[in-house]
């Protein structure tokens, strides 16, 4: 039993290099992304471009992600554009998880008192370096809390990609449990998920500690 | 820039006096505001405004809430685009940034960014904006805390202040920048009244310097022994102006005569 027990484990803990890699590409890209999306919506003028983010994040907001994920796979391919699997992922990922981020960071940045902004600008601060210097570092801070949401929710959404055949860990505790008849492969997987995201919970806490330091 | 490398504050404001009152009669102001106008939507903010302020002076404006007194400040250091009119600064009409490179503004609620200490407050924009050496800009810094009597509040966060403390650290801020006018907008509105003396006095003190200040204020008292000059402003206009002898010992117009009786602790 022991012996099978830790086959089954580092089977699916072969799974999960899948989910984790999809994870760390996904916040790499749709991080700074969301950022420059949340700065063009905050950014005086720029009305079509405004226009154009407010659809963006309708669309990719109001549809369920399993089906974006469908339409990068298949609905792309029936058109001409065949991408490998994890690609097809990867850019949805992106996108959606950006779609959500910008939204965070733009509320994250209106919610900053705008005396602090008008009080850079009367320092004869530009609005970019306003901007970078004293309202990001503020608004960075205070989206602490629902990043930490999104960082979890990315980790379990990954699951997502093993409907169109990614070996990842979802798809290797299933091919596992359906082989041997047996539930422990769930388990074992549902044990792999709670470490990542706990590591995220902590992980967020201690960011979250380290700015509290000023208040 | 060689005053703004000057370590001792106190020279560095009174450096601008002698010239200023030699040249006074020939010069143009140091500040000069010509028919500003500023609407909000229907609501008249500013009727045709017209100031002027020497180097050296302290002009405070009083005037009811909603009488535009803090608009005027901000139009100044272009926080606000005022409709119509001009703010020249000697005799030269310049750009936002131009003037708000003259310029240090005081908020009510001091506006200290709260994600940095005291002094990352005070050297951020010396370093970032006039690209002044950090330890150059520091000392400075330091310097001026002292007279603050911040000295021992250099590494503290803004929240762990009191409102006087902040609001002098927001001073010195400004000061920094070696700004030739300093715009206080209500510096001491925002502050529990045992703490309002404390902010007072070091705008006394600056005054004393010969720092050319603007104050808009509800502090009758403190206005009439720094200032060389009183506004009086209601509904958009300046109804009075004069030294404040006049302004307090003998208004001319009933709006003003009105007003100074119904404050607390008018100065009489």
């Amino acid at each position: 039993m022991p012996a099978y027990l830790a086959k089954t484990a580092l089977y699916i803990a072969r799974g999960s290099f899948v989910t984790i890699e999809l994870w760390a590409l996904t916040m790499l890209c749709a991080l700074p992304l969301a950022v420059l999306l949340a700065l063009i919506r905050v950014a005086k003028g720029h009305r079509a471009a405004k226009r154009i983010l407010e659809i963006y994040s309708w669309i990719f907001r109001g549809t369920p992600l399993l089906l974006q994920v469908f339409f990068a796979y298949y609905g792309l391919s029936l058109i001409g554009i065949s991408l490998p699997p994890f690609a097809a992922a990867a850019l949805t990922f992106v996108i959606n998880y950006a779609a959500y981020l910008m939204e965070i960071f733009r509320a994250g940045i209106e919610s900053i008192d705008p005396g602090q902004f008008e009080a850079a600008l009367a320092l004869n601060m530009s609005p970019s370096l306003a901007m970078r210097r004293i309202i990001l570092p503020q608004a960075l801070r205070r989206v602490l809390p629902p990043l930490s949401n999104e960082a979890i929710n990315l980790v379990k959404d990954t699951a997502l990609i093993s409907v169109i055949g990614m070996a990842d860990l979802l798809r290797a505790a299933q091919e596992t449990a359906a082989r041997d008849f047996s539930a422990t492969a769930y388990c074992i997987a549902a044990i792999l998920y709670l470490a990542m995201s706990s590591l995220l919970v902590l992980l967020f806490r201690r960011l979250e500690q380290k700015a509290a330091r000023h208040e | 820039m060689s005053s703004s490398m000057n370590f001792d504050p106190a020279s560095t404001l009174s450096s601008d006096a002698p010239s200023a009152g030699a040249a006074g009669e020939r010069k143009a102001p140091l500040l000069a505001i010509q028919g500003l106008s500023k609407h909000f939507g229907q609501l008249e903010v500013l009727r045709n405004i017209d100031l002027e302020l020497k180097a050296g002076q302290v002009l405070s404006i009083i005037g009811p809430s909603g009488s535009g007194k803090s608009t005027l400040l901000r139009c100044i250091n272009a926080l606000e685009l005022p409709d119509s009119g001009s703010i020249l600064m000697e005799g030269k009409a310049l750009s936002a940034r131009e003037r708000r490179a003259r310029t240090g503004m005081i908020f009510q609620r001091f506006n200290l960014f709260p994600h940095l200490t005291v002094l990352q407050n005070l050297i951020e924009a010396p370093v970032h904006v006039k690209g002044i050496p950090r330890e150059t800009a520091s000392a400075r810094a330091i310097s001026l805390l002292g007279r603050m009597g911040l000295a021992d509040k250099r590494d503290a966060y803004p929240a762990h202040l009191s409102g006087g403390q902040q609001q002098r650290a927001a001073i010195a801020r400004a000061l920094c920048m070696d700004p030739e006018i300093l715009l206080c907008d209500e510096p001491t509105s925002a502050l529990d009244p045992e703490l309002v003396g404390e902010v007072l006095s070091v705008l006394s003190d600056l005054a004393a310097r010969r720092m050319t200040m603007l104050i808009v204020t509800h502090e009758m008292t403190f206005a009439r022994d720094v200032s060389d000059q009183i506004v009086f402003l209601d509904g958009g206009a300046v109804i009075e102006k004069g030294p404040p002898e006049e302004i307090f010992e003998r208004p001319r117009t009933e709006r003003l005569k009105s007003f100074l009786e119904r404050m607390p602790r008018a100065a009489r």
